[in-house]
């Protein structure tokens, strides 16, 4: 199973020469959370910290051991990004809590479950309130959640159809 | 027999007498009228043509292939169409040869030029892949903008003919497929030459179990300043097979290619004028059998100021494999956390293959990750080979071994077998299983102080010797020498030899030169 953590620290390397730029420091998810939308290389600067970022249109291949990306110069400040004011780090999506549309507590986000593409598949839960499917297979299908929440509210899902809909492995 | 002039021989006489009396005119008129250096310089030169593609789609040249006019339509209008197999056809044909291929940045940057056109029987120039067969320059504007992608045609990308002589900058080649004769990417013939630089071979198969799943080369191929990344080959070579030609490969990088059924994840280099790498990286590749890294099978291979790091092999060699009397040497260079299943976790020699190392750091490399206990030699392994050794650094290693109770652990293991020490060599585990004979200068120390494999400078990453290593200053006091007996003037990263702050003249053990650290004063008021 792909997440986001298993993609941290991998490199990123230029196609242009083969060198490497950078390192996955953390990845954004766009708004509706569909796929990574950038890649967060980190900050630099002592006192007015810049942040970094790749946006997703740069990324060659999303590889198993480093991501291939179209050229150093690809890597740009957030407002050369457009909507990256909307953009979800999943860093930041690690704990969010999970409830019913009722308001029972589910569990809590503890990764995101990608594809090869890096498009989001789920989220795999670190702690889970509940018994049954969701205890045993600790994960819930983006489908199944209808409401994103954010840094103050729980996600929304619908319990029957978490339960019924698989993260394809 | 006396002979006799045909008539219209006769006929031809005549009329080049007619000629040659009316050129002598002509030429006493340019002179007299002062204008023979006029018409000497107007004469036509034979300028090599320049086709612009400007069109990302897929067709064939139209109109006549020799006057180097590159149209897809013909009669030609008054705007060209150029595709680039239509600029391709052209310069194939050109008159004057040594035609230069660029990319119209408006129409093609960042947009794939996908080939669509089948290969049919006979599979030439005008299907299937894009066949060369004469002096050509393609110069793209960059990997990232000019990507030329073989997803359409089940067929590789390029086929370069014996005889052509073709240089490819700034461009990517990606998702060719060979279902025969290899080289999923590009397949270079015996007689024909390519250069490649800053050029990306990437999604590349090889399926027809001949090998290369990004290149295969028969001819003379130099890569410069480029990537060979996730490739596969059914056969051999994941990233590049050379095919008893010579490849020469600088400051590039071979990662995350895969051999299915064959030996070389990265590279395989058969017998032939041999392979040479160079300020170059090769990672995270993997095979099926033997070589993680890279196998050489035959002939020579020379790895200079390079780091082969986290390869895996299915069988033995996790960095590299030398077999069938292959001569590989290693010099100023880094075999780091390659893992293999059987034997050799940094390098095997076997077959009758022999690798000579010459400042080589051997560290943090595995064998037999599976714990299965049939693999050993953590760093260097040797099977019916040989492997000969001076002023390397074979520290960290490890391998299996069964303990009471049966279980079978990971132990430090930097060799097995006998490798043969030229001196100055450091080690930090040598267990029963490896013979080899400590000599003069040789030390075994199980705390090498290596750093991580990092950027410290230079083209490649690589492991930093820490204060208190007992690898500095500790090679051979006649100097750190290159297969030839030359001095090596740097270490692997490019900085000078014989450089550290302990006060000795001596070069450090490994790959990596401790540079001369200066302790100013602390000037306290």
């Amino acid at each position: 199973m792909l997440t986001a953590k298993s993609h941290l620290s991998k490199s990123l390397v230029s196609i242009t020469d083969g060198k490497i730029v950078g390192e996955i420091k953390d990845l954004y998810l766009d708004r509706e959370m569909h796929q990574v939308s950038a890649v967060f290389l980190g900050r630099e600067g002592l006192i007015k910290r810049k942040t970094n970022l790749l946006p997703r249109a740069a990324v060659h291949i999303f590889g198993v051991d480093v991501w291939l990306i179209s050229g150093p110069d690809k890597v740009v400040g957030p407002e050369e990004v457009p909507d990256s004011d909307t953009f979800v780090l999943v860093g930041e999506l690690r704990g969010r809590e999970l409830v019913t549309e009722g308001g029972t507590k589910i569990g809590v986000v503890d990764d995101v479950i990608l594809d090869p593409e890096a498009r989001v598949l789920g989220f795999l839960l670190g702690k889970v309130h509940v018994q049954g499917p969701l205890a045993e297979r600790k994960t819930i299908a983006r489908e199944a959640v209808t409401k994103l929440g954010s840094k103050d509210a729980p996600m929304a899902v619908v319990l029957a159809q978490a339960e019924a809909l698989t993260v394809p492995e | 027999m006396e002979y006799s002039p045909s008539p219209a021989r006769s006929l031809q006489g005549r009329g080049a007498g007619r000629l040659l009396a009316l050129a002598a005119a002509a030429l006493l008129g340019l002179l007299l009228s002062g204008s023979l250096a006029l018409a000497v310089s107007a004469a036509p030169a034979a300028v090599p043509p320049t086709f612009v593609v400007n069109s990302v789609s897929d067709a064939p040249a139209a109109g006549s292939l020799t006057d180097d006019i590159c149209d897809t339509v013909f009669p030609y209008g008054s705007v060209h169409t150029c595709t680039l197999r239509a600029a391709i056809m052209k310069a194939n044909h050109s008159p004057e040869g040594g035609a230069t291929i660029t990319f119209d940045p408006s129409t093609t940057n960042g947009h794939a030029i996908i080939l669509t056109i089948a290969a049919q029987s006979p599979d030439d120039e005008t299907t299937g892949d894009l066949n060369i067969s004469h002096t050509t320059r393609l110069v793209g504007n960059g990997a990232g903008l000019t990507i030329i992608d073989g997803q359409g045609i089940q067929d590789r990308v390029f086929w370069l003919e014996t005889g052509a002589l073709v240089s490819m900058s700034g461009l990517t080649v990606q998702h060719g497929w060979a279902g025969q004769y290899g080289g999923g990417g590009l397949y270079v013939n015996s007689g024909a030459a390519l250069t490649l630089d800053q050029v990306a071979v990437i999604s590349n198969t090889d399926n027809s179990g001949l090998g290369g799943g990004g290149l295969l080369s028969g001819g003379a191929l130099t890569v410069t300043h480029s990537l060979l990344g996730y490739n596969k080959a059914l056969g051999s070579g994941g990233g590049l097979a050379n095919n008893g030609g010579r490849v020469a490969i600088v400051a590039s990088t071979i990662i995350s290619n895969e051999t299915l059924a064959g030996v070389g994840g990265g590279l395989v280099s058969y017998s032939g004028q041999g392979l040479s790498l160079a300020q170059s990286t090769v990672s995270s590749n993997t095979a099926a059998f033997y070589g993680g890294g890279l196998a050489a099978e035959g002939g020579y291979v020379t790895v200079t100021q390079s780091t082969l790091s986290s390869n895996l092999a299915n069988l033995d060699g996790g960095g590299l494999e030398a077999l069938l009397g292959a001569h590989v040497s290693l010099v100023n260079s880094t075999l780091s956390q390659n893992s293999a299943v059987g034997y050799g976790g940094g390098l095997e020699a076997n077959q009758n293959g022999s690798v000579w190392l010459y400042n080589v750091n051997v560290a943090d490399n595995r064998a037999d990750i599976n714990l299965t206990g049939s693999g050993k030699g953590g760093g260097l392994s040797i099977g019916s080979g040989a492997i000969h050794l001076q002023n390397s650094l074979i520290a960290d290693n490890f391998a299996s071994v069964q303990i009471t109770g049966g279980s079978i652990i990971q132990w430090p293991d930097d060799c097995f077998a006998a490798p043969v020490s030229a001196g100055y060599n450091l080690l930090t585990h040598k267990p029963d299983t490896c013979s080899m004979a400590l000599i003069t200068g040789d030390l075994l120390n199980p705390a090498a102080h290596l750093g991580p494999l990092q950027a410290n400078g230079g083209p490649t990453f690589t492991q930093a010797l820490l204060p208190g290593s007992p690898a500095i200053d500790a090679a051979n006091p006649g100097g750190c020498n290159d297969p030839f007996g030359a001095p090596l003037p740097t270490d692997q990263r490019g900085d000078r030899r014989v450089a550290n702050g302990a006060g000795a003249t001596h070069c450090d053990i490994g790959a990596f030169e401790l540079q001369r650290t200066i302790n100013l004063p602390l000037a306290v008021r």
